[in-house]
């Protein structure tokens, strides 16, 4: 992940005003070590009192508010911090990692592993255990994963991100999944638009998904189809009806079954079914025979 | 070609191992294919012997390689018997001959190889002088690995000719793993009892405790890096003829925590230098890995099962048939499942499972006893409808606080679903179901009926439900019930499973209690066989909230169920 914070700190010697102090939490190093350095001296500076580092709670800038919070988190609740720097994660069945202490999904962690995340220097696993342990915990857990999401560098880091947005709150979800939907990576693309099919305010973002009927990755243009059937989203069912003869069977079939979610009997007319009763893989045949009276 | 004179029931006769036996030698002859040099088994499999790979000794070297049989149990031996000696013509000669694989195989005479491995290819028999002072000669068979085979051939001599000839056949057992039909001996979980909240399997092992006592060994976690999942490190079978048997436990590759639990778990209690065990604890008992590389999450051994018996197109599997998840891109290495194969007995199979995210077919399909049914058992195959079914028929008003978000698991929490009412509304998340359903788990259903010759009767469905995990793949969103482990003592049936906690009011110190109120639960012990005692045990942080459930963190060892060599030898005839 690169650094995310592009700030320079500027210590003053004098008593901190809101403004002065808004400026140094939101211009920390772009390097981790001269965060750690600022986030230190913010600790220990006592010109910032915990009740301006506490005024921040509402900023705008959730990286301003996460940094405000960690400081004074440093100060109040240590031992919270240093348990979620040090904190180990467990490899689940799959592979992955995960933290499994109840102590990291309380508000009090969020904004150390938030701190562990920017900062922590670590790898696309361990990342994705951060990652996945701030959803959920505090309502502006989708801000900030969503803030984050350009910035991530590894594409299964940045799947599994906009895949718990299926979860987050309209706003963000429908940003962070227009981002994915926008990604460069065919994986990413494919998980937005699975996860908007999850999403009961998807067909909100029904025209992204129209578009991405045609994106040159064919599990994106079959998660498409099978998002807007699921949604009930009809307006692009021309595009979805082209789908049945797309030469990768995932986009037949799924474009299928949503032509039979949108319109059963503009289904079972059309002129395709007959071969695709005999298509050549089972489950688009079986989705076929299903349309048969 | 001719034959002995005596009476052919005499020619040899073999006894397998403290089972006296005459081997009828008039019933053909082994004959090898020309183009492979394999045998044709037309006298197969003839005298079973059990590959010589355990430790009977303890001294740490596998016994095929010490080139002793002292105080081995697994050989087996045969005789030539003195009215055989006795019917020798006057100045002919007695040779005994080995053809096969006689590398891996020995033919042992008063402590002295005589053929095969270290040994020659022919042996003179020596005939007494006088018939008077003839007895019956003594031998002992020894091989080195599954299958092996040789065949001896006991030919007198006029001169270079042969006038009389008899033959032989010896193999070794194949490996036959385990199934859900055969008694259990003893079963493993590893104890993560003090782990805390968020992972911690107090009351599975509690119940295991309870209900299998001294049967059951709760493994210590940290020396295994509280590696939970015992199935997916090792799967065990055996080798056996018989009262000889070994059991043999697969070490997979996938090499996490639990690496050394075989060797210093259950063969020994401690390592030596070379990986092997040192001090031995069950020297009947041995560990090996096939394959190399890096492990994919289809190499653990959630992903390798068995059926029990079964007969398909009118062929018998007395230990029915393995089946391994994978498709043809991802795939359990090929050098385990080549073997696998080449043991024929329980010629194995593989149904797609890809789409999990996990990916193990364990997640989806099992087996239980059946007393009261033809074949005596059933298929347990997760089923969505089934689940829906019960969900839509509960009150939409209950909640449902183990599903809810919160601190429920390390994933996001949990599932986030906080009642009844949210679940059976959520489309997608049915569409979803369904759509599994349809394209994955009726085609799987439909491949376990070919290939385990299932009727409608030989199948009980599991309700169960499915979430996708982000970047991933499904698993199940109910505990995974199907992850079920049997133990069989006796008539008694226990089945170990999932407590799906779909019911609102449960005390997390006692979900037993509660247990009554679930309408999951009851439906299953309203529709499984009535003689299985269900334990319904707390998975839920330690293994559900980690992508697995009860199967995946146990493992077991099982009596043989069965003689292979009177029940199976005509699965080796088979073609792969």
């Amino acid at each position: 992940m690169r650094a995310f914070l592009t700030l320079t700190a500027v210590l003053l010697a004098v008593p901190a005003s809101a403004a002065d102090l808004s400026d140094r939490l939101a211009t920390a190093d772009a390097s981790a070590d001269a965060w750690w350095d600022l986030r230190d001296e913010l600790v220990l500076d006592a010109n910032t009192s915990d009740e301006a580092l506490a005024e921040f709670a509402n900023h705008p800038d959730w990286r301003v508010r996460t940094t405000a919070a960690s400081v004074l988190g440093w100060r109040t609740t240590p031992e919270v911090y240093d348990a979620v720097l040090r904190a180990v994660p467990r490899t689940n069945r799959a592979g992955q990692l995960r933290f499994f202490d109840p102590a990291l999904r309380t508000p009090g962690a969020f904004p150390a592993i938030v701190e562990r995340l920017l900062h922590g220097d670590e790898g696309p696993a361990m990342q994705s255990a951060l990652l996945v342990a701030l959803v959920g915990v505090v309502p502006e857990w989708a801000e900030v994963t969503v803030g984050l999401l350009p910035e991530i560098d590894d594409p299964s880091v940045r799947t599994e991100v906009v895949g718990w947005l299926k979860r987050a709150d309209p706003v963000h979800a429908a940003a962070g999944l227009r981002l994915g939907l926008a990604d460069a990576d065919p994986a990413v693309r494919a998980e937005a638009a699975i996860t908007i099919g999850f999403r009961v305010d998807g067909a909100a973002l029904a025209p992204e998904l129209a578009a991405s009927l045609r994106d040159e990755d064919a599990t994106t243009r079959a998660m498409a189809a099978r998002a807007l059937g699921w949604l009930g989203v009809a307006e692009p069912l021309p595009a979805i009806v082209g789908l049945v003869d797309d030469a990768d069977p995932l986009v037949r079939l799924h474009a299928l079954r949503a032509l039979r979610n949108l319109d059963v009997a503009q289904a079972r007319a059309l002129p395709q079914l007959s071969r695709l009763l005999v298509d050549a893989d089972p489950k688009v045949a079986r989705v076929a025979k299903s349309l048969v009276p | 070609m001719h034959r002995f004179s005596a009476p052919a029931s005499a020619a040899f006769a073999v006894a397998l191992a403290g089972c006296p036996a005459t081997f009828d030698f008039d019933g053909g002859e082994a004959y090898l294919n020309a183009e492979t040099g394999e045998p044709t088994w037309a006298e197969y499999p003839g005298l079973s012997v059990t590959p010589n790979i355990d430790d009977d000794n303890e001294d740490g070297t596998v016994d095929w390689q010490e080139r002793s049989i002292e105080g081995d149990d697994d050989v087996a031996t045969f005789l030539i018997p003195a009215d055989t000696l006795k019917a020798v013509k006057s100045g002919n000669e007695l040779e005994l001959r080995i053809i096969g694989r006689t590398d891996s195989v020995r033919v042992w005479h008063l402590g002295v190889i005589l053929l095969g491995e270290d040994g020659g290819e022919a042996w003179p028999v020596p005939v007494p002088a006088r018939k008077a002072d003839a007895e019956d000669l003594s031998f002992a068979v020894e091989a080195e690995g599954q299958l092996d085979w040789a065949q001896l051939t006991l030919v007198e001599l006029d001169g270079d000719e042969v006038v009389n000839e008899a033959d032989l056949f010896v193999t070794a057992s194949p490996l036959m793993l385990n199934h859900h039909l055969q008694q259990s001996e003893h079963t493993w979980v590893l104890d993560v009892s003090d782990g805390g909240a968020g992972f911690n399997n107090r009351h599975m092992i509690e119940t295991f405790t309870e209900v299998l006592g001294d049967e059951f060994t709760a493994i210590p976690g940290g020396p295994y890096g509280f590696d939970v999942w015992v199935q997916d490190e090792i799967q065990i079978g055996f080798l056996n003829s018989g009262e000889s048997r070994t059991d043999l436990i697969i070490d997979s590759i996938r090499d996490r925590g639990l690496d050394n639990f075989p060797e210093v778990g259950i063969v020994g209690s401690e390592l030596s230098n070379n990986g092997q065990p040192l001090t031995r604890i069950n020297p009947g008992v041995v560990a090996e890995t096939w394959g190399t590389g890096f492990p994919n999450s289809l190499d653990s051994f959630g992903n390798l099962e068995v059926s029990p018996p079964t007969t398909v197109d009118g062929l018998e599997y007395p230990f029915g048939r393995a089946y391994y998840g994978g498709d043809s891109s991802l795939h359990p290495t090929e050098e385990l499942t080549d073997f696998l194969a080449s043991q024929k007995i329980q010629k194995p199979f593989m149904p797609d499972t890809t789409w999990l995210c996990v990916g193990h077919i364990d997640e989806v399909t099992s087996t239980v006893p059946a007393a009261g049914t033809e074949r005596g058992w059933k298929f347990v195959m997760a089923h969505v409808p089934t689940a829906y079914e019960i969900l839509d028929a509960m009150d939409e008003g209950i909640q449902l606080p183990r599903y809810a978000p919160g601190q429920n698991g390390p994933n996001g929490g949990g599932h986030s679903i906080g009642s009844v009412g949210e679940w059976v509304n959520d489309n997608a998340l049915r569409q979803h179901n369904l759509e599994i359903q349809e394209d994955i788990l009726d085609p799987m259903e439909a491949l376990f009926r070919e290939e385990l010759n299932l009727s409608d009767d030989d199948i009980v469905y599991m309700p169960s439900t499915f979430e996708r995990v982000p970047g991933c793949g499904d698993a199940a969103l109910i505990p995974g019930m199907v992850n079920l482990i049997v133990t069989n003592r006796g008539d008694r049936h226990d089945v170990f499973l999932a407590d799906p906690y779909t019911r609102q009011d449960y005390d997390l110190d006692d979900p037993d209690a509660s247990q009554g109120d679930d309408p999951f639960i009851a439906w299953i012990e309203d529709n499984f066989p009535e003689e299985l005692d269900f334990h319904f045990v707390d998975n839920w942080s330690t293994y559900h909230m980690a992508l697995g459930e009860v199967h995946c963190g146990t493992n077991m060892m099982r009596t043989p169920a069965s003689n292979w060599w009177q029940t199976a030898g005509h699965l080796l005839l088979e073609e792969n």
